[in-house]
């Protein structure tokens, strides 16, 4: 039996009158890669940000093994490592200077640091960049620094909101193994994605957000056997058609109330473009739905 | 707090920032730039370059003699045919006064008025010309009073002195006069010259010859002649008794009068010209040991710039690093806010304080001013102002989102506080109603201090009020500050 790590018991999270989540349990567990799949605007990026206590819940509790994380965030937050969609690092440092930085800030003593630095530039194969700029490294190498600087202070957790967005099939791949590598160290690691088959192929456990609540939540082969599937799309495709798809619009118009609410404005990318992969996705499914019958 | 933690953030900040060298030698070199360009620019005392425009319907010698101690004290002169062309030349800056002379101006004075007009909008400039300008004719003024004052005075010493003769004179003829008076009642009187004329007809009765009667007929008829003569004399004698009477009241009048003249003069104390013309002398005298336009201006300079300093690179600063994409990451960390907090106020500070080094590098090296006989407490007081201002900066930083609005607040708030301090007008020339805030502007505080230091070498005592102040100013802006973060905190 795994061993509960984090668990989410009856969380509910609202930005203004915008309830982005509603009673929600969710349970992840220790050394798996547990992903968080639902639309734009769902509150994925909530979830995370919720575990490492960047925002608090308006009701219910999140444990870490069973201590309620509300409590001890400055202890647990060596704990988690968060690396978010846009990156998160010093543009006009170097690699190498951004891992020291951080380090510092996540207060790992100075001589394991230097030992550390040397170790994450090697696992993220950063060695010939580790003095560039870090504006000037490419899209991939940016992906690699910023998860990088998540895994500066060695955390027990690995928190990436959408690590392969935006990534060319190479560059996804080439995430997509690292983040295995890196799980494969130990490390739990908890992402959130759009893209379904990657879900499917890197996941051991997926919980599904839809209309502010968990829908599904277990290993993508028991989800997929629960809606007799052959996919994790068909499964999308047949939890919409049951429980009604929120229309674009919909969905739209939720993640601007919920982005005003937070008064976050230009730093996040448009929820156009976010809304409109997966509802790409669906629209291709519908199709060939159609097609098929 | 992570001291560690702390110093990364000072070196990651700099390192940052010497990435962009442009931007650091700017911000580094700038203010030292500016108060050397001041320091040499205001290096001189009183006003230069000053055009002075005239108008009279007659130039007189005396309106000549005015205008031509202008022309020595370095004033130029425009002479102007109408009084409109020389207010116009005020208005379009051409001269920066317009003096209108009365019509044949004469040393014996004139009815009309020496008008000055002056732009009022160039207020200091104003006053320091009329006080000049004003100055110097009221001297010639004042040579022409005393001239004019002392030929009246002479004219006074004259009378003076020729008074008691004067009166000498009139206690003669009074006692002619009364002499005259006791003569008149010495004369013949009228009844002896009756009883004459009854004796001479008594006689006559008792006279027996014809001879005789027509004899003492004849007596007695001169003798009513004389009576007669003697009766309009003495009528005559009455008028000049009573006319004597009324010479000699008069006369004594005329010399009570005279009396009360001479002690009034005998009595007037101030005789010297010059003092009836001004009996209230006045003086001017500044209390600042140097009359250098520029020793008056650093203080308000560096005040200036640790305002403009502080407030634009702090808040410059916190949007930067809100912009960045690692903000983020910062904040889910161990390290506490109040870290961050800190690491931007010590870049800041450190920024400016080099900015301050090289300043003041530049007053004593360049231009020669010394500071070290007051340092310390200059030290003490830019500080506290640099603490103040970086820590408005900071929470202007945190309070707007976009650079252009952050930047444009910054300049606003800097520029209020410039105009409701010293620097433009005097605070007191604010309504009450405003000068009641303007005095607790933290410029005006750090430029009193500042002055008080650097123009009077006081000591601590004399700006403690403007230390408690600023102190007050750096717990609530610090507090402003904290909360920014934690809404920045709220819009990621």
């Amino acid at each position: 039996m795994d061993t509960e790590l984090i668990q989410f018991k009856g969380v509910s999270k609202k930005f203004g009158k915008n309830v982005v989540l509603d009673n929600i349990d969710l349970t992840i567990p220790e050394g798996k890669i547990t992903g968080i799949i639902g639309a734009s605007g769902e509150g994925k990026s909530t979830i995370l940000k919720m575990i490492v206590s960047f925002y608090k819940p308006n009701r219910g509790n999140i444990f870490y093994l069973r201590r309620n994380i509300k409590k001890g965030r400055f202890a647990l937050s060596k704990i988690f490592g968060l690396s978010v969609e846009d990156g998160s690092f010093y543009e006009k440092l170097s690699v190498k200077e951004n891992l020291f930085h951080f380090g510092r800030l996540f207060h790992v003593k100075r001589k394991i640091l230097r030992k550390r630095v040397e170790e994450i530039i090697g696992l993220m194969d950063l060695t010939k960049a580790e003095n560039t700029l870090a504006g000037d490294l490419s899209i991939g190498m940016k992906k690699r620094l910023d998860i990088g600087c998540s895994l500066i202070h060695n955390p027990a957790v690995l928190i990436l909101d959408e690590p392969t967005a935006d990534l060319d099939p190479l560059l996804r791949e080439q995430i997509t193994n690292l983040i295995k590598k890196i799980n494969s160290h130990g490390t739990t690691v908890i992402l959130t994605t759009q893209l379904l088959s990657e879900a499917e192929d890197l996941c051991d456990r997926i919980a599904i957000l839809y209309n502010e609540k968990i829908v599904e939540e277990g290993s993508p082969k028991k989800i997929k056997q629960k809606y007799k599937s052959s996919s994790l799309d068909d499964v999308f495709k047949k939890i919409f058609s049951k429980k009604g798809r929120k229309t674009y619009q919909e969905s739209s118009e939720k993640k601007s109330k919920v982005e005003k609410s937070k008064k976050k404005s230009s730093m996040k990318k448009s929820l156009v473009v976010d809304s409109s992969k997966l509802y790409g996705i669906l629209d291709k499914l519908d199709k060939e739905g159609k097609d098929g019958d | 707090m992570g001291i560690r933690a702390l110093s990364a953030i000072i070196k990651k900040n700099f390192k940052i920032l010497w990435r962009s060298k442009f931007s650091t030698i700017a911000i580094i070199l700038a203010p030292f730039l500016i108060i050397l360009l001041a320091g040499y620019a205001f290096n001189s005392s009183g006003v230069s370059g000053i055009i002075i425009g005239t108008h009279s319907g007659s130039y007189s010698d005396l309106t000549e003699e005015v205008l031509a101690g202008f022309s020595n004290q370095n004033f130029a002169i425009n002479k102007y045919t109408s009084k409109e062309e020389c207010l116009d030349s005020v208005k379009l800056s051409k001269t920066q006064i317009c003096i209108l002379f009365p019509t044949d101006l004469s040393e014996t004075g004139s009815l009309e008025e020496i008008t000055f007009y002056v732009d009022n909008s160039r207020i200091n400039l104003a006053y320091k010309l009329i006080n000049e300008i004003e100055g110097k004719i009221s001297e010639k003024g004042s040579s022409l009073g005393v001239g004019l004052a002392e030929s009246i005075v002479l004219v006074l010493s004259e009378a003076k002195e020729s008074l008691p003769e004067q009166n000498s004179l009139i206690e003669s003829s009074k006692s002619k006069s009364d002499e005259i008076k006791s003569l008149s009642g010495s004369g013949i009187s009228l009844s002896d010259i009756d009883s004459a004329i009854s004796s001479l007809e008594d006689a006559k009765d008792l006279a027996n010859s014809s001879e005789l009667k027509a004899k003492i007929s004849d007596s007695i008829s001169d003798l009513q002649i004389i009576r007669n003569s003697t009766y309009e004399l003495s009528g005559n004698i009455d008028k000049i008794d009573s006319y004597s009477e009324e010479i000699s009241s008069s006369l004594l009048e005329v010399s009570n009068n005279l009396d009360s003249l001479i002690i009034s003069l005998d009595s007037a104390k101030v005789l010297d010209a010059e003092k009836i013309v001004s009996p209230l002398k006045t003086r001017i005298e500044s209390v600042n040991y140097s009359t250098n336009n520029r020793s008056y201006l650093i203080p308000t300079i560096l005040a200036l710039l640790a305002l403009f300093g502080g407030v634009l690179l702090s808040s410059t600063f916190v949007l930067k690093e809100r912009k960045t994409r690692a903000y983020f990451r910062n904040f889910v960390t161990p390290t506490k806010d109040f870290t961050f907090f800190l690491g931007n106020y010590f870049t800041c500070l450190i920024i400016l304080i080099l900015q301050f080094a090289i300043v003041f590098a530049g007053l004593e090296l360049i231009l020669k001013i010394s500071l070290l006989n007051v340092f310390a407490e200059t030290v003490v007081i830019l500080l506290l102002a640099l603490t103040t201002f970086v820590l408005i900066g900071t929470f202007i930083g945190y309070l707007f989102r976009s650079e252009e609005t952050t930047i444009f607040s910054g300049v606003i708030i800097s520029a209020l506080l410039m105009f409701f301090s010293n620097t433009i007008l005097p605070v007191e020339t604010i309504s009450s109603s405003f000068q009641k805030f303007a005095i607790f502007n933290p410029l005006v505080l750090v430029d009193g201090a500042l002055k008080k230091v650097m123009l009077f070498n006081l000591s601590y005592v004399s700006f403690l009020t403007e230390i408690y102040f600023l102190l007050g100013f750096i717990v609530l802006f610090g507090l402003l500050s904290l909360i920014g973060i934690k809404m920045t905190k709220r819009m990621l």
